[in-house]
């Protein structure tokens, strides 16, 4: 609980965190539905600081934990929610991911199996099953599970995802491609349901299907590594050289920033003790585009007062690109004030009050920054932004 | 001709194709097309009695848990492979002595003694890897050892070893792990590549946490060590030249490589060298010929998993086992990440075969080390064994879903390059769990049928005989080089017979950690004689041999074309 009450008392709740727990408690649940872990987290830690056993504040926490990746400490609201309600289906089948994640593979074997046993419909516990039977010598079972779980839950994209994946580690090509489209009819979203349909095509052999749908992938996730990295040697394979350098050169870019990224991982599971290493990865999460995962590298630091000052102007710059303009802007505005020479915290907070509608602070600013570096290119870029817009108020969000 | 004078005392040259008995079974009735071996561990039979000693501390030194490799060569010259085992070393702080490296002689029927004393051969530093090879092209193999700490070169002077480390320049300090002898320069001598792992000291060893527990630091957490590329000079002497070949790679997201395996991938003529890394990117270096090489494994699809990913690479080898004549790879890798099969198709491309292969769920759950293609029932299709063994000894504290200790596995080739799961019915030694590191491959007992060695952290050295399957037919090779390098590693051979033609190369170093046997065998299923066999040597001459009967083996001498005695 250390590291979410921490990251509360660096933030407080949110500015328009209600009062009223219920209301607290939706508000994170609708930040949750705007996949935004970060102020879910701050919502939900509000209602805890004045009712630590709340149910539904303890599972709003885990969630938002889980979705900012820190599996560990998710752990601790679900196990508090479990004593008081041991057969929870829902409960249940996210602690057996979380255990699943940080490889307690029996204990969320257990969970996820008294989920379905509880709940027949729970869908997610029947995808999550299916990864921990794979990763311990059962993919046939996972297949079996899975059919099981689309009889019970014939609508559920995940279990197709899951069913397909399943079927392509054995090799069944052919019974695998059917499940991915199905799961990609019932969501279209799912980015790695399509990148593993192109895998599948590729090796159809129909090269031309998987390209349309790598294209896709990097079109509605642009990061996504794998399928930058199959598009080059496919266009490559196609005769299409030069789309096959550019896709090669994305992909090595993107592998620069990840191969850091995971070796910062690494590192931090070895000393999680290494401030240095959090803030690197912090920004490069950022760098990839992936603001909420940066906070939540962010959110279980302590408040040193030696740190507390790039603590802050990473949380802003993360509030920013998750275009929580109010919040990025007082965060920022408290980082500026330790560090008032730092001009990438003022262009952030230019940028924030910009985004709040509020050209006056931003063009102050901005202003500051061309007093201190007068061709700063970000600021002029700036400059010409805020004087293009006509002059109003207005919040953000 | 100075290469050749050992042999013309020996009295071999007379016959153009050597033929020595080997074990066979007449009459026997062709095998049923799913028959299989068993294998069984006859180490403690044999008189192998090696434990593998990694001086495990509270420290969680890295080293511990890597294990020690084994090479099968023919120390003494008697036509037979011996065994040379490599063993670990306390830290600096430990004052026990460091056991030795140990050798045994093969005494025939499948019997060894230890001649360790008398041989030469102890070793010193933290042991890790081995490669045999003709180094001094005196017609017996040299052994290189790769350690943590000074590397060793152990000249064979007619079956006893002499640590010439000094004066052949090979004694390079640093985390050494796998090696292999090939001729790079094809200047007829044999040169060395030796991957090489992390930075670390004992002394500055950091201290890393696994779930809250002491545990040993993940390959991030270390700066990669370039590997080394040693020309031999033809005079005892070897020189460095990794930098100036361009594969010289190092830093925190470069080298660790643990497996390296020489081959022809691209059939140019030029050996290439594939280096199997731990969470960096695999190299696959296309040789131009002029000592530099390329790296072109991102092009050529084998530097990353099929998503994309650095895996965390530990054994590899090369060999054709879909039957098309191209050397396709495998690579070992971490649990949760499956190995890596990939499949030449030519024009310096592979495409990634695990799943299709049937490799991909059945190595999803382990941690594999040793690997190597072979044709363990003489089908004429090459089988594939991998060893495992996690790498945190106390996993089972922090993942219930893993285990220190793990079973290895046995995958029959089916014929199409797609591969079943036979362990179950291979015997118990594949249903044992171990922390299993090393594999060499070679027929011990001169049956016919492939045996395995398997080393394991902290655990005995198991020698698993292949019990074969009667009716089942197959040859051997030995090569003798006269302008290729003595041995002939590097050697290709393709060898028609029952109506296919097989393509199989003349190696030693590859897996993890181990040297194998070096002659080249082959299974040849039914058919009862090779109808013809080619020989392209790293010279590039190329040899032609017609109607040489099934089990038994051959010495080939480079040019010397002829009739079957």
């Amino acid at each position: 609980m250390r590291g979410f009450l921490l990251a509360a008392a660096i933030l407080g709740p949110p500015p328009s965190s209600p009062q009223d727990d219920a209301a607290a408690i939706a508000a994170g649940r609708a930040s949750l539905d705007r996949n935004d872990p970060a102020e879910a987290l701050r919502h939900f830690s509000s209602v805890l600081a004045r009712k630590p056993e709340e149910p539904g504040a303890l599972q709003g926490v885990a969630r938002s934990l889980l979705l900012l990746g820190r599996f560990e400490e998710a752990l601790v609201p679900l196990d508090r929610y479990a004593r008081a309600v041991p057969d929870h289906a829902g409960v249940r089948t996210m602690r057996g991911y979380v255990h699943h994640r940080i490889g307690k593979a029996r204990e969320a074997e257990a969970d996820l199996r008294r989920a379905i046993e509880l709940q027949p419909e729970s869908a997610g516990a029947y995808a999550v099953l299916a990864q921990v039977l794979r990763g311990t010598s059962r993919t046939d079972e996972s297949v079996g599970l899975l059919r099981k779980g689309i009889e019970r839950c014939p609508r559920d994209a995940e279990i197709r995802q899951e069913l397909g994946e399943s079927l392509a580690l054995l090799g069944r090509d052919r019974e695998a491609e059917p499940e991915f489209r199905e799961a990609l009819a019932l969501d279209p979203g799912r980015v790695e349901a399509r990148f593993r349909l192109g895998t599948v095509l590729e090796r159809g052999p129909r090269p031309g299907e998987a390209i349309a749908e790598w294209e896709r992938v990097v079109r509605e996730k642009p990061s996504h590594r794998g399928a930058w990295y199959r598009l080059a040697r496919a266009y490559a394979a196609a005769g299409r050289a030069e789309e096959g350098r550019a896709a090669l050169a994305r992909f090595r870019e993107i592998s620069t920033l990840e191969e850091r990224q995971e070796a910062l991982r690494n590192r931090l599971k070895a000393y999680p003790g290494d401030l240095a290493a959090r803030f690197e990865l912090a920004e490069a999460l950022l760098s990839l585009g992936e603001p909420a995962a940066a906070i939540g590298w962010l959110i279980d630091l302590p408040d040193d007062p030696a740190t507390r000052g790039r603590t802050l102007a990473l949380f802003g710059r993360a509030e920013l690109a998750l275009r929580h303009f109010e919040s990025a802007a007082a965060i920022l505005a408290r980082a500026k004030a330790l560090a008032p020479e730092d001009l990438s915290v003022r262009l952030d907070l230019a940028r924030s009050h910009l985004g709040a509608r509020r050209l006056g602070p931003a063009a102050e600013e901005v202003r500051e920054v061309l007093a201190r570096s007068p061709g700063n290119a970000g600021a002029l870029a700036l400059e010409t932004e805020i004087g293009a817009l006509p002059a109003t108020r207005g919040s953000g969000r | 001709m100075k290469r050749l004078a050992p042999l013309l005392a020996a009295g071999l040259l007379g016959a153009a194709v050597y033929g020595f008995l080997r074990w066979r079974r007449p009459g026997a009735p062709p095998a049923p097309a799913s028959a299989f071996p068993v294998f069984e561990d006859r180490a403690p039979a044999a008189g192998v009695d090696f434990l593998h000693r990694n001086f495990p501390t509270p420290e969680k030194y890295l080293i511990e848990t890597m294990g020690g490799g084994a090479a099968l060569l023919d120390a003494d010259g008697d036509g037979d492979l011996d065994l040379y085992l490599v063993q670990g070393a306390p830290p600096p702080q430990d004052p026990s002595p460091r056991p030795p490296n140990r050798l045994f002689r093969n005494e025939g029927g499948l019997r060894f003694r230890d001649v360790s004393g008398e041989s030469g051969a102890a070793g010193s530093g933290y042991g890790q890897g081995c490669a045999a090879g003709d180094a001094d092209g005196d017609g017996d193999p040299d052994l290189f050892l790769a350690n943590d700490g000074p590397d060793l070169f152990l000249r064979n002077l007619g079956g006893r070893f002499e640590d010439r480390t000094g004066s052949s320049g090979l004694g390079d300090r640093g985390w050494s792990t796998s090696a292999t002898f090939l001729d790079a320069d094809l200047d007829g001598d044999l040169d060395l590549y030796v991957a090489r792992y992390v930075k670390v000291e004992y002394a500055t060893h950091p201290r890393c946490l696994r779930a809250g527990r002491r545990g040993y630091c993940h390959p991030d957490t270390f700066e990669g060590l370039e590997d080394l590329f040693y020309r031999n000079e033809g005079d005892g002497t070897f020189v460095e030249r990794g930098r100036e070949g361009g594969v010289a790679l190092a830093g925190p997201t470069e080298g660790k490589g643990l497996g390296v395996v020489a081959g022809d991938f691209d059939e140019d003529g030029l050996p290439d060298l594939f280096v199997a890394n731990d969470s960096t990117p695999n190299h696959l270096y296309r040789g131009r010929g002029d000592w530099t090489y390329e790296d072109v494994a991102l092009v050529a699809g084998v530097a990353y998993s099929a998503a994309g990913r650095a895996q965390a690479g530990m054994g590899t080898d090369a060999a054709d086992f879909d039957g098309d004549g191209r050397l396709d790879l495998v690579v070992t890798n971490l649990n949760q990440e499956t190995n890596t099969m990939s499949r030449n198709l030519g024009g310096g491309t592979f495409e990634d075969v695990t799943e299709t292969s049937g490799l991909a769920a059945v190595s999803l759950p382990w941690v594999g080390f040793g690997a190597g293609f072979f044709d363990a029932d003489d089908d004429g299709a090459l089988d594939l064994l991998f060893v495992n063994g996690h790498v945190v000894d106390n996993v089972e504290e922090v993942d219930t879903g893993q285990t220190y200790r793990q079973p290895a596995f046995l995958m029959r080739n089916r014929g199409k390059g797609t591969f079943e799961d036979v362990s179950a019915r291979a015997g118990p030694v594949f249903g044992k769990r171990r922390v299993g590191r090393g594999a060499a491959f070679g027929d011990l007992d001169d049956d016919g049928f492939v045996d395995v060695v398997l080393t394991s952290v902290g655990e005995r050295v198991e020698i698993l005989r292949n019990g074969g399957v009667p009716g089942r037919h197959w040859v051997s090779f030995r090569l003798v080089g006269a302008r290729s390098a003595r041995d002939g590693l590097g050697a290709d051979l393709r060898v028609t017979a029952g109506g296919r033609t097989l393509r199989r190369c003349s190696k030693s170093g590859y897996s993890y950690l181990c040297a194998s046997d070096p002659r080249v065998h082959v299974g040849l299923g039914d058919a009862t004689r090779v109808d013809r066999l080619e020989v392209r040597w790293p010279s590039g001459r190329i040899d032609r041999l017609e109607g040489l009967a099934a089990d038994r083996g051959y010495v080939l001498l480079e040019g010397r074309e002829g009739p079957v005695p």
